[in-house]
């Protein structure tokens, strides 16, 4: 038994239960109770009124704070992760990295239909069945594919046009800097990490004359608080 | 995880933002957080959600941060002066529209009582998802919202706005 509501009168813990009521979220018996403490006591309902303007008020101050994020806030941070798993690989696993690219293109796109918030418990079912499937395929890869082939963490080979350069990142750059200055320059991580902490990334649109790239190349190399390493790549 | 990070960043960056109240610290926040995320993923119990955990791991790093700020401290007395208020020409002048009000009023909560008033009204959650991400029992959650709606009722009142309650 919780004290902190032992010395309270019937309306008080009616009162408490409104905000719960009006967003629908309370269990069977204490919705039975309040509306039955409604039905007793209509001038409550006035209570019930106000709890809604709240809601309805603070929806309206804490929903355009919710926005989505960018395209590139998710390569930050999925660059962030596979960093942070690269450095947890023990030193010649590296044979591993390409079956983990296959899970992880496996997880991110198959995955992506099927889960939400809601269908987590779902999913996992759905990804014992996945972990199967992907064992199949990463028989069949093994056999079939020559060593040398390349699966970027994000799952695709770069084959899409564009201009190309090799980076890394600093390891303190602020998180917040680095999403502004890749929209600015328009990029998007391809592939990575690879061997010292290097990925290819997309810098520009897609058809970009030499001066441009070349513009965009040096106004990367020139945010050292964000990158310590920027060179063209194919 | 890019599909975890994708549908749980908005909600989790916006519950950070109106705790912190600093834009480029939340943003870092969030980050931390859904890393925390991937850390822990494979201790993830059943007893919550995925976005009752996230935002439970958001909480936790909040309330650190605030605790360490000396002048945001985390605490129910840590209000807004309501004479800052009374004294905004802004509010004088929108008095009658009560939602305007109701709105700087809610915003200049404490974060303690912000907090509990976002969780229910704005995220939707229950009174035992409210209790799994706060680390606290449901007497005492139910309290603190009981609380932070008196303390808005109070401030409405000094800021012109008399809704009959308590």
């Amino acid at each position: 038994m919780n004290t902190d509501t032992d010395q309270l009168s019937e309306r008080d813990e009616i009162e408490m239960l409104l905000p719960w009521y009006v967003i629908g979220k309370l269990e069977e018996a204490d919705r039975r109770r309040v509306e039955a403490y409604l039905a007793r006591h209509p001038q409550m309902r006035e209570r019930l009124e106000l709890s809604a303007a709240e809601q309805s008020e603070t929806a309206f101050l804490a929903a355009p704070l919710a926005e989505p994020p960018s395209a590139a806030t998710v390569d930050l941070f999925m660059s962030e992760v596979a960093r942070l798993k690269a450095k947890q690989q023990p030193a010649g696993a590296g044979a591993m990295s390409r079956v983990e690219a296959l899970g992880a293109w496996i997880e991110d796109n198959l995955m992506a239909l099927l889960l939400t918030p809601m269908q987590w418990q779902w999913g996992r079912a759905v990804a014992a069945l996945l972990i199967f499937i992907q064992a199949i395929a990463i028989f069949a890869l093994i056999v079939s594919r020559p060593a040398e082939d390349y699966y970027p963490a994000g799952g695709s080979q770069i084959s899409e046009p564009g201009s190309y350069v090799l980076v890394r990142f600093a390891d303190e750059a602020p998180m917040a800097e680095l999403v502004q200055t890749m929209n600015a320059l328009d990029m998007t991580i391809a592939s990575g990490p690879k061997a010292g902490g290097l990925f290819t990334v997309r810098i520009g649109p897609k058809e970009m004359s030499e001066a441009d790239r070349n513009r965009a190349i040096a106004a990367l190399r020139g945010r050292t608080d964000l990158v310590t390493f920027v060179t063209a790549s194919k | 995880m890019r599909t975890l990070f994708i549908r749980h960043h908005g909600r989790v960056l916006g519950f950070v933002r109106r705790l912190l109240r600093n834009e480029a610290m939340a943003e870092e926040m969030a980050n931390e957080v859904f890393l925390e995320v991937w850390r822990g993923a494979k201790s993830f119990q059943d007893r919550s959600s995925v976005s009752t955990w996230v935002l439970s791991i958001a909480h936790h790093r909040c309330l650190n941060v605030l605790r360490k700020r000396r002048e945001a401290s985390w605490d129910e007395n840590d209000a807004v002066q309501i004479a800052d208020l009374r004294d905004d020409p802004e509010v004088v002048a929108q008095k009658a529209d009560k939602g305007e009000v109701l709105r700087k009023c809610s915003d200049a909560l404490p974060p303690l009582y912000r907090e509990v008033i976002d969780l229910v009204y704005y995220h939707e959650l229950s009174i035992k998802e409210v209790c799994d991400v706060l680390g606290l029992p449901a007497g005492t959650v139910k309290t603190r919202l009981f609380k932070a709606r008196k303390r808005l009722e109070e401030m409405l009142k000094e800021a012109g706005v008399d809704r009959g309650w308590p």
